[in-house]
């Protein structure tokens, strides 16, 4: 099924360094394609429809009564040869689906099949006005390994809030791509939490091409165990008077590891230009491992900003106790300074309203065994 | 119901975007024989053990990939190696008149006396009449420290060279560290005693200049329990290189409570791609400290590492990078932390203009168990034109929830009301720029002997008034 | 109501001794001023008093309202309301005032979920802050996070309204204030003496103290108390500063 020219390539690295050659366990995926490629394992199938959204990707299946996918330009936002899972991906989706939203506010969930499988999805938006959207990538109990990818392109003087929930299981690994296109002064607000499985690759590419456009990126992870996250942050500014903001928190307990990394890019023809990326995490056990390379390429001097910052964090005692003096007992100090940390500088109050419960929730199951 | 699309039709876009092109990769031309590598050890009648050492390297270098990380094309041609560096058949250069013009001016501009240009230039190999230096040699052999060409320590104290050389930077790293044990070729052995602090800085381009001024040079400095040493090597002032491909390494090692400072300014001819492997190791309350200023050069490789393997012990990298041109500075700094309370400090200053790249590299590790360990990486970038580009590729691994590690980075421009008020002082848009520059690195050269910061400074300032005289 | 009182207090952080045999007594409605030279350890004592883990208590107890708190958590101490007015408080990054305060009031009403909705609040918050020379959005922020010294202060005085403490440690408040600031803090001090707290008020300059009235002065210098008195040794500072500790040392020994 995936022919031996794709199957035999090596996984091209991101930013491969003289030390480091890769963040992602390729060798998860690779069982799956080599799988695949012996006709062990199926693509695609269908999957459980959950309830409260209004499209639904199941499995490779298309559910919506509300609304109906249309006929816009492709976009091609994502390279098809960027990497070997997007050759691979590419060469066996099927189809592809498209929204057209305009001025509204959509829930959308992506389920996998629960069998053995490879499952490649694949959405193409296109927003006008004032929209928000709601991507839940839900874990299924399979071992179905989920391929998506979602391109968005936000038109001229429109805004997009975007919420990405994550939520893998320990069943299988997952490669997710998002990539969303800004037109001129269109505003993108990308927020997405996810809480990785064995191996999860998370993908954000923002493209800036719109003469001032601006894009804010904010992450949120929480890995346990033997979790492990691959997070890749692009923000590519190529129109002029473009603004960029990228922040990650994370928080890292037991054996889980955690690549934040990504290019905050100001190309030639971004005159006046600006980009912030910033990346921390916050490691609470001898043995989680956080990484992060924030990357900065800046193309021209005719820049406005241009700034990056990653470091580990600590709940300082000083804190602590300073939240003892007003009566908060340790624990529960310990629990709000560590929300503030993941919650800090949500700019977008749709997705503070979805996100919040979920870490508060998370929390209280880490901290309040 | 959903109306779904051909996946055809979204492949059939006529153009991908494709926002980060991967970089290609080095080129490697022609071979490096087994004989040629026997010859060079045969020559120089190495030990056994040597001549093993190269071959290793030689196999290592044909086995080793060669390195994707590095931005735009280049290419290495090892018939040009064995051609000019194997079997040299002349000199670089026999007289004045037949040195680049651009350098034969900007020697006179620097108002350098002839036999220091003469020397800066390679047409004589010692530098005379210089009794400074001469009465400095005393005191480095009187307080017992050993100072010999590398080559020559091989034969004189294999023992202790043997203990030491190649073990602090791996043969296998990368290619090009395994090229350089398969030619190594010069290079300075240091060797201070217990307790012995070294009182000047010492300014090894005088000693042993043509030995630190070869292809492939190996320099091994170990400072012993308590000892202290200042190393400069490399001279700001430009030096011209018949040859194109530079891969030269320094291994330093730093035994308890021991310091080391190696200090390096570069300013090469434009034509060489310089590929300079750097590391040292610490043990407990040892530190090393580095300053790596890049000047010249068609396309620099450097990032001097440190292995904090001692408890307590700490390093910190200043590294400067001027990119005045169509060059590239890939340079950065590179710390392990593998014991507890381990600090370093990484500081970064580059300066891009009339197209040149600067990317900084970075790597800081807190390996598991390394309790306690601090790291701070600062990372400034001034871009002076829109022609002109800064990278910064930092990477941080913190696997101990104890340390503290951060990394910091700002590119920017320099501020035009800067600029305007400096004009309205009468300077030239050049000379304003040069001023602007030096003091933004102004602040890192702190501690250098007085008479090497001004000669940087005019090196500097020569650097940017060019400009003018070619617009 | 029972008093504060510290009982042959001694002190150390690390193997360091900084505080040694300090007896004080604060009744409520009482204002106890505790006068040094920076570095003399008035500080480390406002801190032990509230409980930090740094202050090793070597000898000596604290004890409130009849209750020996010497070895409780400080949350323990507020919950009895002992309420520290920090010097230099800590910035804690996405934890705003609002959600301090909501936390703070529902643990004091023995609820479990913190984050409760606490009714009335809001206006009162509002209300309080303006009164305070502060504005809403103040709330909203991180608490100390970018904050000059004067929204720290006040910031502080702030939480020490709303939260209705008994027993108020305040470790220089009026620094970096202007002078309507200054008076600001005398306002808030001559208000809670009036409601019957015990206030002990921690400063290097008596700049505040024109504007309110002591019931006792302590000097605490190098760790040890070396006077005792009432408005004579402000003034004493006032005009000679803190030059005259060396003779009473020297006074002492001999």
């Amino acid at each position: 099924m995936i022919p031996r020219e794709i199957l035999e390539k090596p996984y091209q690295p991101y930013g491969d360094s003289p030390t480091i050659k890769s963040y992602t366990l390729w060798s998860l995926y690779d069982e799956y394609y080599r799988e695949l490629a012996r006709g062990g394992i199926g693509v695609g199938g269908d999957s459980p429809v959950p309830d409260g959204y209004d499209v639904v990707i199941a499995g490779t299946r298309f559910v919506s009564d509300k609304i109906n996918a249309s006929r816009t330009r492709p976009l091609g936002i994502i390279n098809p040869g960027a990497s070997k899972p997007l050759q691979i991906h590419y060469h066996l989706l099927g189809k592809a689906y498209r929204l057209n939203l305009s001025n509204t506010n959509i829930r959308i969930a992506s389920t996998i099949p629960d069998q053995k499988s490879f499952t490649p999805q694949h959405l193409v938006i296109n927003a006008s006005g004032k929209t928000s959207i709601l991507l839940d990538v839900i874990g299924g109990f399979s071992r179905s390994l989920r391929s998506l990818v979602v391109e968005v392109n936000v038109e001229k003087n429109s805004l997009l809030d975007l919420v990405i929930i994550n939520r893998d299981t320990k069943y299988a690994p997952s490669y997710i791509v998002v990539g969303v296109r800004g037109e001129d002064y269109s505003t993108i607000k990308t927020t997405y939490y996810t809480r990785p499985g064995p191996m999860t690759r998370l993908e954000i590419k923002n493209l800036l091409d719109g003469r001032g456009a601006e894009a804010y990126t904010r992450g949120i992870a929480v890995s346990r165990n033997n979790e492990r996250l691959d997070n890749i942050v692009d923000l590519i500014n190529r129109g002029a008077d473009t603004y960029s903001h990228h922040l990650f928190t994370a928080l890292l307990r037991e054996s889980s590891i955690i690549a934040q990394r990504g290019t905050g890019k100001i190309t030639v023809s971004a005159v006046n230009a600006g980009v912030e990326y910033y990346s921390e995490g916050l490691i609470q056990s001898p043995n989680a491992l956080f990484i992060g390379q924030p990357r900065l390429e800046i193309d021209t001097g005719n820049v406005r900003i241009a700034k990056h910052a990653a470091h580990n964090t600590h709940i300082l005692p000083e804190q602590v106790f300073y939240l003892e003096t007003r009566g908060i007992d340790k624990m529960r100090a310990e629990l709000m300074i560590t929300e503030g940390f993941l919650l800090r500088r949500i700019i977008s109050r749709y997705a503070m309203e979805i996100i919040k419960p979920l870490i508060v929730g998370e929390l209280r199951k880490i901290i309040n065994p | 119901m959903a109306g779904a699309v051909e996946l055809s039709e979204i492949l059939e876009h006529p153009e991908y975007m494709e926002p980060i092109p991967y970089k290609r990769e080095i080129e490697i031309r022609g071979r490096l024989s087994r004989s040629i590598v026997e010859e060079i050890s045969r020559a120089k009648k190495e030990p056994e053990w040597m001549l093993r050492l190269r071959l290793r390297a030689l196999e290592a270098f044909e086995k080793l990939p060669t390195p994707k990380w590095i931005y735009g094309i280049e290419s290495i041609d090892l018939e040009e190696i064995t051609t000019y560096y194997v079997k040299p058949v002349e000199k670089p250069v026999e007289d004045w008149d037949k040195l680049p013009s651009e350098i034969r001016s900007i020697y006179e501009k620097l108002g350098l006396p002839e036999f220091y240009a003469k020397y800066l230039a390679g047409l004589s190999t010692v530098l005379d009449s210089e009794t400074v230096y001469s009465s400095m040699k005393k005191v480095l052999e009187k307080l017992g420290v050993i100072m010999i060409p590398m080559e020559e320590a091989v034969k004189k104290y294999p023992d202790l060279v043997k203990k030491y050389f190649s073990r602090i930077y791996p043969l296998m790293e990368h290619k090009f560290s395994a090229l350089h044990y398969a030619l190594w070729s010069g290079g300075v052995f240091v060797y201070v005693p217990k307790n012995v602090k070294v009182p000047y800085p010492i300014e090894a381009f005088f000693y042993v200049g043509s030995e630190l001024e070869g292809q492939f040079e190996h320099t091994l400095i170990v400072a012993d329990e308590g000892s202290e040493l200042t190393f400069i090597e490399g001279c700001s002032a430009p030096r011209f290189k018949k040859y194109s491909f530079h891969d030269g390494m320094v291994e330093l090692y730093a035994h308890k409570n021991s310091r080391i400072s190696f200090i390096t300014v570069q300013n090469w001819s434009r034509n060489i791609v310089n590929f300079n492997n750097k590391r040292g190791i610490t043990e407990e309350n040892a530190y090393i400290e580095w300053l790596e200023g890049s000047i010249g050069s068609k396309y620099t490789v450097t990032y001097p590492s440190t292995i904090l393997r001692g408890e307590g012990s700490g390093t910190s990298s200043i590294v400067v990078g001027i990119a005045n041109g169509p060059y590239i500075k890939d340079t950065g700094s590179k710390v392990i932390h593998a014991a507890p309370n381990t600090r370093s400090r990484i500081i970064s200053k580059s300066i891009s203009s009339r197209g040149g790249v600067n990317i900084y590299r970075g790597m800081v590790q807190v390996n598991r168990g390394a309790k306690y360990s601090r790291s701070h990486v600062q990372c400034d970038s001034l871009i002076l034109d829109e022609k002109s580009k800064a990278y910064t590729y930092p990477i941080i691994h913190v696997m101990d929830n104890t340390a503290d590690v951060g990394h910091e980075a700002t590119t920017g421009r320099i501020n035009p009301e800067q600029l305007y008020y400096l004009q309205t002082r009468g300077l030239s848009e050049d000379q304003a720029k040069s001023l602007i520059v030096l003091g933004y690195i102004r602040d890192i050269l702190r501690g250098l002997p007085l008479e090497y910061v001004a000669m940087l400074s005019r090196v500097i300032q020569l650097e940017f008034e060019r400009i003018g005289g070619v617009g | 109501m029972l008093p504060l009182i510290v009982e042959d207090l001694s002190v150390a952080v690390d193997s360091k001794k900084i505080l040694e045999n300090i007896d004080l007594r604060v009744d409520h409605g009482e204002l106890l001023v505790i006068m040094g030279p920076n570095g003399s350890g008035k500080t480390s004592l406002a801190l032990t008093i509230m409980g930090h883990p740094s202050y090793r208590v070597l000898k000596g107890r604290i004890i409130i309202d009849g209750e020996d708190i010497t070895d409780k958590s400080p949350d323990y101490r507020a919950l009895k309301g002992l309420f520290l007015l920090f010097q230099n408080p800590v910035e804690i990054p996405g934890v705003n005032l609002k959600s301090l305060l909501r936390a703070a009031l529902n643990k004091r009403m023995g609820k479990t979920d913190l984050t409760e909705p606490v009714p009335g609040l809001e206006e009162k918050l509002v209300a309080e802050a303006k009164m305070l020379g502060l504005s809403e959005e103040h709330l909203e922020r991180d608490i100390n996070v970018g904050f000059s010294g004067g929204e720290k202060k006040r910031s502080e005085l702030l939480q020490a309204k709303i939260l209705r403490p008994r027993y108020v440690i305040m470790d220089e408040p009026d620094s970096g204030l202007d002078v309507d600031g200054v008076r600001m803090v005398a306002d808030i001090i001559r208000e809670l003496i009036s409601t019957g707290n015990a206030v002990v008020l921690i400063t290097h300059y008596p700049r505040v103290l024109e504007y309110v009235e002591p019931s006792r002065v302590v000097v605490i210098h190098k760790g040890r108390i070396v006077a005792t008195g009432g408005r004579e040794l402000v003034d004493k500072i006032n005009m000679e500063g803190y030059k005259w500790l060396g003779e009473v040392e020297n006074g002492g020994s001999g």
